[in-house]
């Protein structure tokens, strides 16, 4: 049997390394990645659902969901953190889509970026994430707001193309089109500025 | 590329930003995952795109999580993991001589029953084609998941109008969903057994979220299995089953 790792060991792991040993039903790995993404995790949620209570419960699920279908993750399609945050983000649009009578809540324009953490709790991936934080909100500010508007309303709202078309009432291709100018921005202005990370991706 | 395919080309492309904001129909999410097999270019620039929706979620208000949210999944996760081992019935050692047949046997024999008998016939999936669904699951986002939706059966006639499950089946294990379950007490857990020839193998246990709906594992191997099961069971979980079940879910 394999040496069980010491706490401060399973710290030092990365994500995907972590993955690994919650595959293998390790519930101490799975605590440092709830450390890790469970701030996050419940942000989200509560962003698209709007309600404290109901945004425990679907990190509650997506988290038990990252345990229980652990050797689904894939790490070539990308990394621990987007994967456990599209399961979030799935998961609370369902949420949004049962609670009847309750429509999603549509400011897109959030108008703080909040790091929760004191300067002295922050490692340097949450400075990192900090850092990005920013950025995005940097960019998402700058973007025309008819094009946030239609990327809010598909990511935090859950609703298609189709049905953003008639929410605005604007032609499909013109929402469609909106939807990829602003993803683009989104993409470049991370690539000028991010550095080495996100600027390495591989142009098209 | 002919001046047709090029124009289909084209149009997929326009979709791509929709596609990765998981905003375009299902028939249409469809149609561009088959384009996007053959065609390295919107490969390529879904790639691309893809950190910007990524950082999304970085974009809205950090809270941390509630206190015992912490407490509470890592009280399951220790269960499941402590309640993975398969165990074996051997029923001439742990029953008495002349013991009362297991329930699990009769229970069989239920099942081997028109389904118009039954007490209660649930089926439950969204998406339901053809016992198919085709969705990308919420469990990976926008990748391909093919599951097949099993009939579930609740024995019990006064639970029947309540509860609600569906066992999906992703190639040798399963995801089963349930709803408007029976709340637990504090000291019970549900668990979910693997039914081989009369022969009931623990697969996982589980709690109720706050709505009495639930997300259980199944790990399988389902490859031979007759049904998958569910009983209320002391917390920790139980080597065999100790009480009747309140779902039955047969397979194929």
């Amino acid at each position: 049997m394999a040496k069980k790792l010491t706490p401060e060991a399973l710290q030092r792991l990365a994500d995907e390394d972590l993955m690994t040993l919650v595959r293998g039903r390790d519930p101490d790995a799975f605590a440092v990645l709830y450390d890790r993404h469970g701030g996050a995790a419940y942000s989200l949620a509560h962003r698209i659902v709007g309600g404290s209570e109901v945004a425990e419960d679907v990190t509650q699920e997506a988290f038990l969901s990252v345990w229980r279908s652990g050797a689904r993750f894939d790490a070539g399609r990308g990394s621990v953190r987007s994967w456990t945050l599209g399961i979030v983000r799935n998961r609370a649009i369902d949420a949004l889509r049962r609670a009847s009578g309750s429509a999603p809540k549509l400011d897109f324009d959030d108008e703080a970026v909040l790091e929760t953490q004191s300067s002295g709790e922050l490692t340097d991936a949450a400075a990192i994430r900090r850092e990005t934080a920013r950025r995005v909100r940097g960019a998402l500010g700058g973007l025309p707001s008819e094009q946030s508007e239609v990327i809010g309303l598909a990511y935090f709202g859950g609703f298609t193309h189709s049905e953003i078309a008639e929410m605005i009432g604007a032609p499909l291709g013109t929402v469609k089109g909106r939807m990829r100018l602003g993803l683009e921005k989104i993409r470049v202005t991370l690539a000028e500025g991010m550095g080495a990370e996100l600027a390495s991706e591989m142009l098209p | 590329m002919s001046p047709a395919r090029y124009a289909d080309h084209e149009r997929m492309r326009d979709d791509l930003a929709a596609f990765a904001l998981d905003a375009l129909l299902p028939d249409e999410a469809d149609e561009l995952r088959d384009h996007l097999q053959g065609c390295e270019s919107c490969r390529a620039q879904l790639r691309w795109l893809r950190p910007a929706i990524d950082v999304l979620p970085a974009s809205v208000e950090q809270r941390p999580p509630p206190e015992g949210l912490r407490a509470s999944l890592l009280a399951v996760v220790h269960e499941e993991a402590g309640a993975t081992a398969p165990a074996r019935f051997a029923e001439s050692t742990r029953e008495p001589a002349g013991s009362r047949t297991p329930w699990w046997r009769s229970f069989g024999g239920f099942a081997l029953r028109p389904a118009g008998a039954l007490a209660a016939v649930v089926l439950l999936a969204a998406g339901i084609g053809g016992g198919y669904a085709l969705r990308g699951g919420a469990d990976e986002p926008l990748s391909e998941q093919r599951s097949q939706d099993v009939e579930v059966k609740v024995p019990e006639a006064g639970l029947a109008d309540a509860i609600s499950a569906t066992l999906e089946v992703h190639g040798n294990s399963g995801t089963l969903h349930v709803q408007e379950m029976p709340k637990l007490r504090p000291d019970e857990v549900y668990e979910v057994w693997v039914d081989r020839a009369g022969v009931m193998e623990p697969a996982s246990v589980f709690v109720l979220n706050r709505d009495r709906t639930a997300e259980a594992a199944v790990p399988g191997p389902l490859a031979g299995a007759d049904a998958v099961l569910v009983t209320r069971e002391p917390r920790g979980g139980s080597q065999q089953p100790t009480n009747p079940p309140l779902l039955r879910a047969a397979l194929d």
